[in-house]
């Protein structure tokens, strides 16, 4: 019994700590080459992450819409637009995203347009 | 009316002449309703008239306050030297004297109350006098002081009132308290309904006092000389222990006993703060009328204290020296007994009416104070019926308060009392005879001796009053009056202060160009009623960016709205939703308008639906967080918050009938006004 419970508890420490260890590469992975959005400049080609602070639906028409986002860290927001979205399944107030692509400009602010993104587990840390 | 008009418009081409009054269906707010229940019509601004007054009657109007006082005043000094001082059966010789010195300060306030009235004939009061010769400072002493002395006087005469009329019902003497506020609402709830310084109300009691203290002097005096004297009253055993010697004459007592008897004086100054009201030559019959009064009130203050002394009249509890007085005078045979109970209900009723006068003084020396912004400036507002209402309900909450937190007793408020008055007697004499030092009139030098002389006498009762008092209660007053003398200072500057960064470059501001961008952000909770109306408006103002708001408190109701509004298809107008993982909606629009303003070249102005309920219940069944919002977004320059208002008004089919209508007069718009309105009389 002790020694089923020994290996029972071992086999959850080992457990545990490869989950932390794939967290971990999926941090190192998914957030190489990532900038503080506050460095971000327009033009540029970034990566980001960061958290959904706002979402916004833009009705351009009955059939037409698009998401928008405000994405902050801790150095500063971004607009991240979604055309011809309405929705975005995992994206909600809160969710972490990773996104790159091309600074544009909307509403008199950086914006993303129809970037690449990744979500990403409340478990990885934001670098910034 | 109206509607006939509006049924032959289509007729007739061009336009029409506006209706006479502007058809509002709204009903009056109930604030409104109950006051005019209570208060009456609310009078026009152009009833403000004022009423000139004859020599008898401004004497009724103006000296119920001075010669009321006789009424406790011989009693006060009593009081000192027998209970204070405890110098037993010997208190009788000085009374007398003490009233003669007395009467000497009255004589010499006279005649420097004529050099007043003189100067200033338009409106004399101490704060007026000792703002325009001595400066805006001393003039809020003296003010301040006044004013204290305004509370007390309707606390003291309401107290004296009361007294006089125990002396005669003993059973009311434990009610005192509850009758003096009774007395209190009363005489407040007249001056609020407008009580005119109408000369009939005074003039009865007024005179009726005069006689009834005449006419017992007189037989005071003639049962003295011819009847073989006055017989000594006659006390319970148990209340003789007063007259037990327990204390020594000293320079110490005769002055407190002086200090006491100063309270005759409180009510001189009116007749010099209503100069205006009197008839044309109005400053000679003021004049005229000051010594009038200055004469009955010295002679009766001196017949008073001399019939006192005559009859050994002794302080006690539940019975008024006045009425010990008036019943060893008249004695005890049935026309005595009626005479006796005339003489108490004239005492009550002049004591009533002295309290009334501070009604009148009180309201107009605090709106002097706030026009010229050392007291709040709501004290300057005439209300409903064209008196000052705030300064009247002040003034009753502060006479109350003392009548409740001393027990309507006379003996405890009267150390409290004329300080104040003779504070502002002197500032007023100072000012005086600094004007005669700067002016140099003719006769100028004569004035300077009289005023000068006042101000002297006045200033040394003055410290009198305030050495020999200090310890019975007149060091409240002393570290009162120049505490708020503090206070109205620090409101001043701050009133000042405010009025200097308002004004400064108010025409470059108004001409400076507008900021570049305005942004509307409309604050949604569902998709509703009161939502769309502000939609509604929200486009009518063509920003340069609109966007609907919604603070996510609920994750879940969020989404819900966020579906909701993109089937609604809703022309560019986007829908935002911002997180708010603490619940302080205030807090994250604040977060927001910042971000919008932080450009510097944006307006915000931020648009709150808000449901406007007919009664006051309903308001309580939901939170007041759109006042929240607004309030805190007071802070943020270029943050403009508008209340967009729906109206509830539930029909009887439980219908929602929206009740602003935009403006046109169409019959269908009257209809629905009418049912309305028609349901909401039944709330």
């Amino acid at each position: 019994m002790a020694l089923f419970s020994r290996s029972a508890r071992a086999a959850e420490a080992r457990l545990a700590a490869e989950t932390a260890a794939a967290f971990e590469e999926l941090g190192r992975t998914a957030l190489e080459g990532v900038v503080p959005i506050g460095e971000v400049q327009w033009r540029q080609r970034v990566k980001v992450a960061g958290r959904v602070k706002a979402l916004r639906v833009q009705p351009w028409s009955e059939k037409v819409q698009s998401l928008e986002l405000t994405l902050v860290d801790g150095s500063g927001g971004l607009t991240v637009v979604f055309l011809g979205r309405r929705q975005i399944g995992g994206i909600r107030l809160g969710s972490r995203l990773v996104v790159e692509g091309t600074v544009a400009e909307s509403r008199n602010q950086l914006a993303l347009l129809n970037p690449a993104y990744q979500l990403l587990p409340h478990e990885v840390a934001l670098p910034y | 009316m109206a509607a006939p008009t509006t049924d032959t418009s289509s007729a007739v081409t061009g336009p029409q002449p506006l209706p006479p009054t502007p058809k509002i269906d709204i009903p009056e707010s109930r604030s409104f309703r109950v006051k005019n229940r209570i208060l009456g019509k609310p009078l026009h601004t152009d009833q403000l008239a004022h009423e000139r007054l004859g020599k008898p009657t401004a004497l009724a109007v103006f000296s119920s306050d001075a010669l009321s006082s006789t009424a406790y005043a011989t009693e006060e000094i009593l009081h000192t030297l027998l209970v204070v001082g405890g110098i037993g059966l010997l208190a009788f010789d000085y009374v007398l004297p003490i009233t003669i010195a007395m009467v000497v300060v009255l004589v010499i306030l006279v005649f420097s109350y004529r050099q007043t009235i003189k100067a200033y004939p338009s409106a004399g009061g101490a704060y007026i006098v000792t703002k325009d010769n001595l400066g805006l400072l001393p003039a809020q002493v003296a003010g301040v002081a006044l004013l204290t002395d305004y509370i007390l006087t309707v606390s003291v005469s309401v107290s004296a009132g009361v007294a006089a009329l125990y002396s005669v019902f003993s059973g009311l003497y434990d009610w005192r308290v509850l009758i003096a506020l009774a007395f209190i609402a009363i005489i407040a709830l007249g001056n609020l309904r407008g009580v005119k310084e109408s000369g009939r109300i005074f003039a009865v009691p007024t005179y009726a006092f005069l006689f009834a203290m005449i006419l017992m002097i007189v037989v005071g005096i003639v049962k003295a000389a011819f009847g073989g004297g006055l017989e000594h009253v006659v006390l319970d055993p148990e209340q003789t222990h007063e007259l037990t010697v327990t204390g020594s004459v000293g320079i110490f007592l005769v002055l407190h006993a002086f200090a006491s008897g100063g309270a005759a004086m409180t009510g001189v100054e009116a007749i010099s703060n209503g100069v205006p009201a009197f008839k044309e030559p109005s400053w000679q019959n003021a004049r005229t009328t000051l010594m009038i009064m200055g004469g009955f009130l010295g002679v009766m203050f001196l017949g008073i204290s001399w019939l006192a002394t005559q009859v050994q009249a002794v302080p006690v509890e539940g019975k008024t020296v006045l009425s010990q007085v008036a019943e060893a005078v008249y004695g005890s045979g049935f026309v005595g007994h009626a005479l006796f109970i005339f003489t108490q209900a004239a005492t009550m009723f002049i004591l009533v009416l002295a309290a009334n006068t501070s009604f009148a003084d009180f309201p107009r020396l605090a709106s002097f104070h706030a026009d010229d912004s050392f007291m709040p400036k709501q004290l300057t507002k005439r209300g409903h019926r064209l008196v000052f209402s705030n300064g009247i309900i002040a003034l009753s909450i502060a006479a109350a308060f003392l009548v409740v937190l001393l027990g309507a007793d006379v003996t405890k408020l009267i150390p409290l009392y004329a300080i104040g008055v003779f504070t502002s007697f002197t500032l007023s004499q100072a000012g005086m005879a600094r004007r005669h030092l700067r002016l140099r009139e003719p006769a100028w030098r004569t004035g300077l001796a009289i005023n000068g002389v006042g101000a002297i006498v006045t200033g040394v009762v003055t410290i009198v009053i305030g050495v020999t008092k200090f310890m019975g209660g007149a060091w409240v007053i002393i570290i009162l009056v120049p505490v708020m003398v503090w206070l109205l200072v620090r409101l001043n500057h701050q009133y000042e202060s405010e009025k200097e960064e308002l004004a400064s470059d108010a025409e470059a501001a108004a001409l400076a160009p507008i900021l570049r961008r305005h942004s509307v952000i409309v604050l949604i909770d569902r998709l509703d009623r009161t939502a769309a109306r502000a939609i509604q408006y929200a486009r009518t103002l063509t920003p340069d960016d609109l966007r609907a708001v919604h603070i996510a408190v609920d994750e879940q109701h969020a989404a819900e709205l966020a579906d909701e509004w993109s089937h609604l298809a809703l022309s560019r107008l986007p829908l935002e939703i911002r997180e708010c993982p603490d619940r302080r909606i205030n807090r994250a629009v604040l977060e927001m308008v910042v971000e919008l303003a932080s450009d510097g070249q944006t307006e915000v102005t931020v648009l709150i639906p808000r449901r406007e309920y007919r009664a006051a219940w309903h308001r309580l069944l939901h939170d007041r967080t759109a006042d929240a919002i607004a309030k805190a977004l007071g802070e943020v320059p270029h943050a403009n918050v508008t209340f967009v208002p729906y109206h509830l008004t539930q029909t009887a089919k439980g219908q929602h009938v929206h009740k602003v209508e935009h403006g046109a007069v169409s019959g269908s718009a009257a209809a629905h006004g009418a049912v309305g309105g028609g349901s909401s009389e039944g709330h």
